[in-house]
């Protein structure tokens, strides 16, 4: 018995295993659970010890210590992390704990800034000349007022005393209310795309079954 | 504050029995007073209660020294061991010779009479026993104040014509206090009418003695005789009338009944009336227990009155044989003496000292507290040695003397009644109550109106001392203070709290009083609902249980039907939750018909109607045609295996047509499982692809470490020429295909195949903004709506989603596959979710219909 065969079946019954939680939260189905994770994990150590630690780390500084001396700091933070194992050790980890979170959050404001909040208010200031169509122009003013709309259904503000600023306010929660809507369609359509994604990776799994194990689709 | 030993309640400071359990309190140190037993402060000299000194005085052992020259630090006992009977008997004079003939001898006589330490060593001669054994006896300042009388009593022969003793005495006047002196120095003129008015102020009921008083006094006597000694004498005197009526009447009552007291029959001299001592000038200025005294040292032990007798004259009376006689040259100090100041003192009740100065009631007999009570006796002194200094001894009263005098009546009889046992107390009383002139019974302290003694503070020598009865009562009372405490307390009352009370406690019927929660501990015991938080928390005549009212609401009554409804009826939801149980099952066999049954019978119905052009597919595809050969992508699998049903779809789909083309692919991925499903997809790809080799044409790259951070350099630093690929664990930098990859403007296109929306994201905030690099992201159809606002923000160049749009792809490039095979199985599915939607729908606004109509048919039938 090959290897692939032993791989068909094992994936044909843990799939088997996996749908058994349609009767319920049943011990073939939390076996199938721990082995999925068991494996995950496993596989994950293996990947980053061979192919990032041995390659990157160890190699380098077998070889040629003095010319990859700069390794020597990120060999001391991760020795570091292991300290966090032993409570009285711990604090000497948190500097490591500290160098990635630090760097981690750094990247992350930057690129959200950068990539996320400064495109995506550039998308929504949008030209609204009659020479690009009516189509073009009714999209443009959708996303312009359901952007707005968004933003203004998480105001929280009071009603204005002045009666200036009450018309101001009236219109502000109509078009918070409205840009409400606009955040319940966004809602729908990521459910909705959830569960496509889901019914295709049900249909995965079922032709796996039927084609790959049982072998009665072609 | 003191802490109970026994439940370590807090209380006052001077209290003497918890006010919580009632055990006697004990401070932690101090010093016991032997006469009272009251606990002291340390380094307290005289007691706080009866004011006897504390600390004993050493002897001077210098004896050049003048023995005068000791300073008066006050009045103590002197500790006297009783002599035998026998030598008692030796040396007590016979009354007769004693009380008759010398009935003006006093205290300050007797000082006068005593000799110094070493005079009257020589000059007495037949005494010499006595005076040797009473040298012994008495205190160093007892000698002291001898050692200075004789030379006042032949320097000043009148105390009236001369300006006082201590002037007079030569030695002795620079050893008796400036106080002392002046106070014999004042005028007699002022003291007389405060004399007269403290007389005036008398108890009614010391009036009504003096008025039943059947033997007048001589006029010569009453202007000679100051009025408070007067009235002393006079209440003396009527205390013991009073009781001889009750005594007479057959009617035994009081403690001389109980201790079987009898009357003296062996000194029949002492029981001489006593309106005919008053005749003698220097009788008057005795008062009455003064007399007692003195009939204990110069009489054989009487019988005598417990309710006449302090306590310290039954002290004396343990004494009195061991007393010289007064018409002796060296007659010790009798024990009276030493104990005025106590006796003036008055004895303090329970509550009175377990309360604050300030809470006392002020009655204008009380000394002010300022004067100790050493500043008491020895100024009494001068006032009882004066024989009979008639006109001017009224005037001559000092305010204490008055104080001291409207202070007596009340104070006597409280220190007298239950103390007294023994026959030498027995006789006493006797002797007195004959001297009196009446059959004298005894009467209580209860009924006279008065305090009864602190018997608690009785020290233990003189409990011993007791009968056991009496002992044993004494006991009982001790150990349930708290009743006396409670009885007590509402009467000491300030008059400022009392007016506290609330207007509406008259309107609060007993019933409700008694519900009401009484005060028990500090300045409010007693009192019932004076303060709001008592009442508030008490209110037990508030019902606190709403009785049904006849005309509740309709919600009530179905509140209490329900509540009353037995527990099986609620079984409804039990009964959808079974329903849901059935309802689940049907929609599992639907979709999975729906799935499977276009796998087995492929229809190609969606394949035909599956809209390619104007589609995101159609612009992915394109894109990827615009790619020229032999140019480097990068495709990134960004999705692990829960995700590779959907995924692995369009991976194929895209790969399988960048190989067709000879285009160069770079497989990374930021998951640890990414590199193992890239290299299924690649070898999968690869295997009908002639010279499409492995390191040349494709390589996987493997995992990219470090997330944000991994792609970050990746985008500015390209791929690190330490990694090595998934497959031959070669250094990238020495693979043709990737060694001149330094940033991700040396790629032609990367295809971010992202199974997550975080995948996406990074993607797009750490490699986009950094230029150079034209993404084009293939996703899950869950992250499309991300993708497709950075698709329409122009961030990345084309989007691919999910199933349908691998479909779409293969159509496009012409490759049919598994995606295509799928679609109808994804449509069939889409179309039994739609149906299931909307009836779900349809059930539940029908449902929502049928609840609201059965609320109202509720609702009605409730109304």
């Amino acid at each position: 018995m090959s290897a692939d065969l032993i791989g068909l079946w094992a994936g044909a019954v843990l799939t088997l295993l996996v749908f058994s939680y349609l009767l319920g939260d049943t011990p073939l189905f939390r076996l199938a659970q721990a082995i999925f994770v068991g494996v995950a994990g496993g596989y994950a150590v293996t990947v980053a010890v061979y192919l990032i630690l041995v390659p990157r780390l160890v190699t380098p500084l077998v070889s040629d210590p003095t010319g990859n001396s700069l390794l020597f700091i990120p060999l001391a933070l991760g020795l570091a992390l292991l300290l966090k194992l032993r409570t009285a050790w711990a604090p000497f980890g948190n500097i490591a704990i500290a160098f990635l979170f630090g760097v981690g959050s750094a990247l992350a404001i930057g690129g959200a800034l950068s990539g996320a909040l400064l495109p995506q208010i550039r998308a929504t200031i949008l030209p609204f000349t009659p020479s690009l169509g009516w189509e073009v122009l009714v999209d443009n003013a959708l996303l312009v007022i359901g952007t707005i709309g968004a933003f203004l259904s998480f105001r929280f503000a009071t009603g204005a005393e002045r009666p200036t600023l009450r018309a101001l306010d009236v219109l502000g929660r109509g078009w918070s209310l409205l840009g409400r809507w606009f955040i319940l369609g966004a809602f729908g359509a990521i459910f909705a795309g959830t569960a496509v994604s889901r019914v295709s990776i049900l249909i995965g799994r079922v032709y796996y079954l039927l084609h790959d194990w049982l072998q009665v689709v072609r | 504050m003191l802490y109970c030993s026994q439940c370590g309640t807090q209380n006052r400071e001077g209290s003497k029995f918890c006010n919580n359990c009632g055990a006697r309190l004990k401070p932690a140190s101090g010093a016991i007073c032997p006469m009272c037993g009251t606990a002291n402060q340390v380094e307290t000299v005289f007691c706080t209660n009866c004011g006897a000194r504390l600390v004993p005085l050493t002897a001077e052992p210098d004896s050049e020294k003048p023995a005068s020259a000791h300073p008066i630090k006050g009045l103590s006992l002197p500790t006297k061991i009783p002599p035998s009977p026998a030598h008692a008997e030796q040396e007590t004079p016979s009354p007769a010779s004693a009380v008759p003939e010398e009935p003006a001898h006093d205290e300050t006589q007797t000082l006068r009479d005593a000799p110094p330490p070493s005079e009257s060593r020589e000059e007495s001669g037949s005494g010499q026993d006595v005076t040797t054994e009473g040298e012994t006896e008495i205190p160093d300042w007892l000698r002291n104040l001898r050692s200075s009388m004789p030379v006042e009593e032949t320097s000043r022969p009148s105390p009236v014509s001369e300006t006082g003793p201590v002037q007079a005495g030569g030695e002795g006047e620079d050893q008796v206090p400036d106080w002392l002196a002046r106070l014999r120095a004042e005028p007699p003129a002022e003291e007389e009418p405060a004399a007269r008015q403290v007389s005036e102020d008398a108890p009614d009921w010391i009036k009504q003695l003096q008025a039943q008083e059947q033997v007048p006094v001589p006029p010569r006597h009453e202007e000679d005789v100051p009025d408070w000694l007067r009235q002393l004498h006079a209440e003396a005197s009527s205390e013991m009338t009073l009781g001889g009526e009750e005594q007479a009447s057959g009617a035994p009552s009081g403690p001389a009944a109980e201790t079987g007291l009898e009357q003296d029959t062996e000194e029949p001299e002492s029981r001489e009336p006593f309106p005919r001592e008053i005749k003698s000038d220097a009788e008057i200025t005795i008062p009455s227990w003064i007399e007692h005294a003195a009939g204990i040292d110069t009489e054989e032990p009487a019988p005598a009155e417990g309710s006449e007798l302090p306590v310290w004259l039954d002290q004396s009376s343990l004494e009195s044989p061991v007393q010289p006689s007064p018409v002796q040259d060296e007659p010790p100090v009798p024990a009276p003496i030493d104990q005025l100041g106590e006796e003036v003192e008055p004895p303090k009740t329970e509550d009175q000292a377990a309360l604050p100065s300030w809470l006392l009631p002020s009655t204008p007999e009380e000394t002010p507290p300022e004067t100790p009570t050493w500043i008491e006796q020895v100024p009494a002194l001068p006032a009882a040695e004066e024989p009979a200094p008639v006109p001017a001894t009224d005037g001559e009263i000092p305010d204490w003397i008055k104080e001291l005098q409207a202070r007596e009546p009340a104070e006597a009889p409280a220190e007298t009644i239950p103390e007294i046992q023994g026959a030498e107390t027995e006789s006493l009383i006797q002797s007195l109550e004959q001297d009196a002139g009446a059959e004298i019974p005894l009467v209580p302290a209860e009924a006279a109106g008065l305090e009864k003694p602190l018997e608690e503070e009785i020290p233990d020598w003189l409990r011993l001392a007791m009968p056991a009865e009496r002992a044993a009562e004494i006991s009982a009372e001790a150990e349930a203070p708290e009743e006396k405490i409670e009885a007590a307390r509402p009467e000491e009352v300030p008059a400022w709290i009392a007016a506290l009370r609330p207007k509406d406690e008259v309107a609060l019927t007993p019933a409700e009083l008694a519900g009401e929660p009484s005060e028990e501990v500090g300045p409010l015991a007693g009192l019932r609902g004076v303060l709001p938080l008592a009442v508030a928390v008490a209110e037990p005549h508030v019902q606190t249980k709403a009785a049904a009212q006849p005309q509740a609401p309709a919600g009530v009554h179905l509140f209490d039907s329900i509540l009353a409804a037995p527990a099986g009826e609620a079984e409804l939801p039990a009964a959808k939750g079974r329903r849901a149980l059935a309802i689940r099952p049907f929609i599992y066999l639907l979709l999975t018909l729906a799935v499977i049954v276009p796998l087995l019978l492929p229809f190609s119905l969606a394949r035909s109607m599956l809209p390619i052009r104007r589609t995101p597919a159609e612009g992915f595809y394109e894109l990827l045609q615009g790619l020229p050969s032999s140019s480097t992508v990068l495709v990134a699998f960004d999705y692990d295996a829960s995700m590779a049903g959907e995924m692995d779809l369009q991976a194929n789909a895209i790969v399988r047509d960048l190989i067709r083309r000879r285009i160069k692919i770079i497989a990374v991925s930021t998951l640890e499982l990414g590199p193992q499903i890239a290299q299924r997809i690649l070898d999968t790809a690869a295997a009908g692809v002639p010279n499409y080799r492995y390191g040349s044409d494709f390589v996987n790259a493997g995992y990219l470490a470090g997330h944000e951070a991994g792609l970050s350099q990746l985008a500015t630093s390209g791929l690190s020429a330490n990694s090595v690929d998934f497959v031959q664990k070669q250094k990238l930098g020495s693979l043709p295909i990737t060694a001149n990859i330094k940033s991700m403007r040396n790629v032609a296109l990367v295809v971010e195949l992202a199974g997550s929306e975080d995948s996406l994201k990074m993607w797009m905030e750490q490699v986009q903004p950094r230029g150079g690099a034209h993404i084009a992201a293939g996703v899950s159809a869950g992250v499309e709506p991300k993708a497709q606002a950075y698709y329409d923000a122009k961030q990345i160049d084309a989007v691919l989603s999910g199933l349908v749009g691998a479909a779409q792809y293969e159509i496009l490039s012409n490759q049919p596959g598994l995606a295509v095979t799928s679609v109808d199985a994804q449509s069939a599915a889409h179309v039994v979710l739609v149906l299931i939607i909307v009836l779900g729908n349809i059930a539940y606004w029908v449902s929502r219909a049928r609840g609201s109509e059965t609320a109202r048919a509720s609702r009605g039938k409730a109304t």
